[in-house]
């Protein structure tokens, strides 16, 4: 019996080096495929997300492929329920979590702040910009991603330019009929479900100040749960204008869907996107490995293909995407938000409420 | 004897225990938590007095409840009294359509209404953009549009209450009238109608509690209409995370629901009317005469719009590729919808196991304890029996989202919480009285003589438990589990606010699609459970058809 299992052992591994010398000999590069380190890591990792769930999927995939020895489970959920889930598991002292990868950096500071995280700096750092790291290395950006302003082509003839427009009535009743005086003309997500939407309004209420949102509450606009939701709510014609993030309508435009969108030109708010590890990580090399993985070429190309603007300068953007430092922006002090995050939402659903 | 006095004691302890953990805890923690609150002592309070939102709400809901109830009133009773009175052609007919919205889930009664009536995309607007007409002729998020969904859903109670009114009248009271000489609208006008007034009052007030406490409806509808009420904005509270807030609004709910059931109980609940006399006869029935084929015509023409064609364009649309995808070609239809949902998508496939787990193994446990406490409230005299009952009964009394509230406050520290445990266990204290009230009704029906003789003739307890008491209540339990697995499988009020994140109900998985705009993916999951809903309740009355015969 004993001697069955060894032979069978040894002919696992031979298999899995010849599988490997095999698929590394045939691309050429040695990255892609698992060598001795990568099998070396093993066990599981749990991922928790607000990413779009066929993108971590297929990352969690790709990673399964080049460490076969390391399961990734995947948790994908809007930020704030993400959020509730990991609170609840701190609070309880039993934390599942291995890496979360949110919208925002304030719900990640706001967890760096709790003392959870794990300072961890991966491989390719030095590739992503400055200010889209924490100084003391606690999270790094893995895609940039933008609230923009949206808008379906074939209803929308003169879209808008900034955010004012959105508040303007004189620009309201340059719509065609019915929403030159009809409710739902705009949509915007929700900041009690979306990270992002969170990073928005504040953003605009430090530019605007919350008289912005009394008065769009006035025009008729409407909120909806998700960024998603506002993108598909546009495609569909029920919300002819909306806010959303910038590379979903990327990838809809791709796929051929009646919709296009400005970055406005009194600026939006440019979000990087942060990866952290949980410090209670039960994995910590498979963890990291993970990390080093978001942040590879591989991946960062990969969400290229997606729309959306990698963390690492040195991966093309998607076509037709200005570089961050042309896109007009709103910077925002990530660190106050992470305080003030309860706050905003709460002032946001008093107003629109 | 011995024995049977200390099992029983045992018994008993037991079932307090699990009475005061699972429901009087919870509770008391709301009201704590209402005194001394997160944010210090009183806010919750501090927020009814100074928050002017708070009586937007609160007015939203009581607004809303009373012109849903007008509604019912005026479409439940006319179509009781044709139902039951008349000789309309197709009555059994009519009183499945009328019940059919009720047995679905709101939600997917919402949902239906969604894909019908949605500006733009709805199929109404665009038959009427396809005959020239511009901009949108109906509008689902509206105020009226959450009126009449809510109506449709509701009405039923009124329908209901008053069709057994009539049903039970005596006839003599109604021939003495006409004999008197009263031609047929005075003797509708004297004798019936102040004999279901009673019932019309009753039916109405349920119609207004289902009213304020539902969420399906204004959640899906009442959201994109701006029109809030206390239900969704609890909900949304809780995400920003802001408990007193939520708590708060609970209270209001609580007050306003509660109140109402006060009413109706006080009144209503307990009279039985001098008019029933036991005698099964039928009362006398109005010949419809040469309006008949009119009558008929107007009544199955309102069920087919209000009932079978939102039902119908559902399922429809749970075949379409996309919304905006041209409906006369053929390729803008699919089966991928079904597929994904049913076999491909993790969080769906993840919320089917889910809900049937916890509908399957909260209405075992309610039917089993609530089979034990049953026993207790009727067959002994033990201290206590009558606040037990009374205790079973409060949480389905409370809204829904009130008592997912207090779950939260009260286990949100334990380890059974974040778990998919914490969803039987929450379906377990929301239903729980339907296990009692059931098998109540069965074990009032045995005499106590059967089980004396019984023991005279030497058996003891266990063994007349076992050969008497459990053949005769247990058609009584099949129906108990039956009526907790039915809700329970597609639950959303509880769900939606206690659910772990990684362990989404059906009802939940689909609102949850309907928010991030998967629409297609939510109209198949609506409609697969429409149907598995549709299916069971049939099956069900066939069985309680069968009970029936069999005298239990």
């Amino acid at each position: 019996m004993k001697k069955l299992f060894v032979s069978l052992l040894i002919f696992v591994l031979a298999l899995g080096l010849a599988g490997s010398g095999c698929i590394s000999g045939g691309s050429g590069t040695s990255t892609s495929s698992p060598s001795g380190s990568e099998t070396q890591i093993r066990g599981t990792i749990h991922f928790y997300t607000s990413i779009p769930k066929d993108i971590a999927i297929k990352i969690a995939d790709e990673f399964q492929k080049k460490y076969p020895n390391v399961k990734v489970e995947v948790y994908r959920s809007g930020a704030s329920k993400v959020m509730t889930k990991l609170d609840a598991e701190i609070e309880s002292g039993k934390i599942i979590a291995d890496v979360v990868w949110l919208a925002d950096p304030g719900n990640t500071i706001y967890l760096k702040n709790k003392g959870v995280l794990m300072k961890y700096t991966p491989k390719d750092a030095d590739k992503v910009p400055n200010f889209a790291k924490d100084p003391d290395g606690y999270w790094i950006a893995g895609r940039f991603i933008a609230p923009v302003i949206a808008y379906n082509t074939k209803i929308i003839q003169n879209p808008p330019k900034k955010w004012t427009d959105l508040i303007d009535p004189n620009y309201r009743s340059s719509l065609p009929s019915p929403w030159n005086n009809a409710e739902g003309w705009v949509a915007v997500p929700n900041p009690l479900y979306s990270g992002a939407a969170t990073a928005w309004v504040y953003g605009i209420s430090q530019k605007y100040g919350w008289d912005y949102f009394k008065k769009a509450r006035s025009m008729g606009i409407v909120v909806l749960k998700s960024n998603g939701a506002v993108k598909n709510a546009i495609i569909e014609g029920q919300d002819p204008i909306g806010v959303t993030l910038d590379y979903m309508v990327r990838q809809s435009m791709e796929d051929g869907a009646p919709i296009n969108y400005v970055y406005p030109e009194d600026g939006t708010v440019v979000i990087p996107s942060p990866i952290a590890i949980m410090k209670t990580t039960k994995n910590p090399a498979a963890a990291k490995a993970f990390v080093d993985f978001l942040l590879s070429k591989d991946v960062q190309e990969l969400l290229v293909q997606y729309g959306i603007i990698p963390a690492r300068t040195d991966v093309t953007p998607p076509k037709g995407t200005p570089s961050i430092e042309n896109i007009p922006q709103i910077k925002i002090d990530w660190e106050k938000l992470s305080s003030q995050l309860e706050d905003v939402r709460n002032q946001f659903s008093q107003i629109m409420g | 004897m011995e024995r049977k006095i200390t099992f029983t004691q045992a018994m008993w302890l037991l079932s307090l225990l699990v009475l005061l953990i699972t429901i009087a805890y919870p509770l008391a923690v709301l009201i704590y938590k209402s005194l001394f609150g997160e944010r210090g002592f009183g806010y919750a309070y501090k927020v009814i007095a100074s928050d002017p939102n708070t009586w937007v709400y609160t007015f939203n809901t009581v607004k809303l409840a009373v012109i849903v109830t007008f509604f019912a009133v005026i479409i439940g009773v006319p179509l009781a009294f044709l139902v039951v009175r008349t000789n309309l052609p197709g009555r059994k007919v009519v009183r499945f359509l009328a019940v059919l919205p009720f047995i679905l889930p709101p939600y997917v009664s919402a949902i239906a209404w969604i894909q019908l009536a949605a500006p733009y995309v709805g199929y109404i607007n665009r038959i009427w953009n396809g005959l020239g007409g511009s901009g949108n002729l109906v509008n689902i998020y509206s105020f009226p549009g959450l009126v009449l969904v809510m109506t449709l859903k509701f009405y039923v109670y009124v329908f209901l209450t008053v069709a057994a009114a009539l049903e039970q009248m005596d006839p003599s009271l109604e021939e003495a009238a006409r004999m008197s000489g009263s031609g047929p609208f005075k003797v509708a006008k004297d004798v019936t109608i102040p004999l279901v007034m009673p019932s019309i009052a009753s039916g109405a007030l349920l119609a207004f509690v289902a009213t304020c406490a539902n969420f399906g409806i204004p959640a899906l509808i009442g959201d994109r209409a701006r029109y809030y009420v206390l239900t969704t904005r609890i909900y949304s509270t809780l995400s920003i995370p802001d408990i007193d807030r939520a708590i708060a609004y609970s209270l209001i709910l609580v007050i306003i629901t509660g109140f109402a059931l006060l009413i109706q109980k006080r009144s209503f609940g307990r009279k039985r009317y001098t008019t029933l006399t036991g005698k099964t006869v039928r009362p006398a029935v109005i010949a419809l005469g040469r309006r008949k084929g009119l009558v008929a015509l107007f009544v199955f023409l309102f069920l087919a719009l209000t009932s079978v064609i939102p039902l119908l364009s559902l399922f429809f649309s749970a075949f379409l590729k996309n919304l905006y995808s041209p409906l006369t070609s053929l390729s803008s239809f699919t089966l991928n919808n079904f597929k994904f949902v049913l076999l491909e998508d993790e969080t769906t496939t993840a919320a089917l196991k889910t809900s049937v787990f916890s509908a399957f193994t909260a209405s075992t446990i309610v039917t089993l304890f609530g089979a034990l406490l049953a026993y207790m409230i009727v067959k002994t005299n033990v201290k206590g029996r009558l606040f037990m009952d009374w205790l079973s009964s409060v949480p389905y009394a409370l809204p829904g989202t009130v008592v997912g509230v207090a779950i939260i406050l009260a286990f949100i520290k334990t380890p059974i919480f974040n778990t998919l445990w914490i969803i039987p266990f929450a379906y377990f204290i929301r239903y729980l009285s339907y296990g009692v009230r059931t098998t109540v009704g069965s074990l009032l029906q045995i005499d106590k003589t059967l089980e004396e003789a019984s023991l005279m003739c030497g058996a003891n307890w266990l063994t007349t438990m076992k050969n008497i008491v459990l053949p005769l209540i247990k058609p009584g339990l099949i129906a108990a589990w039956i009526l907790v697995f039915m809700p329970t499988l597609s639950e959303l009020t509880v769900s939606i606010i206690i659910y772990p994140p990684n362990h989404p109900t059906i009802g939940v998985a689909t609102y949850n699609l309907m928010e991030e705009g998967q629409y297609t993916a939510a109209y198949a999951l609506s409609a697969v459970v429409a149907v598995v809903v549709i299916l069971v309740q049939l099956a069900v009355n066939r069985i309680t058809g069968k009970m029936g015969a069999r005298g239990l």
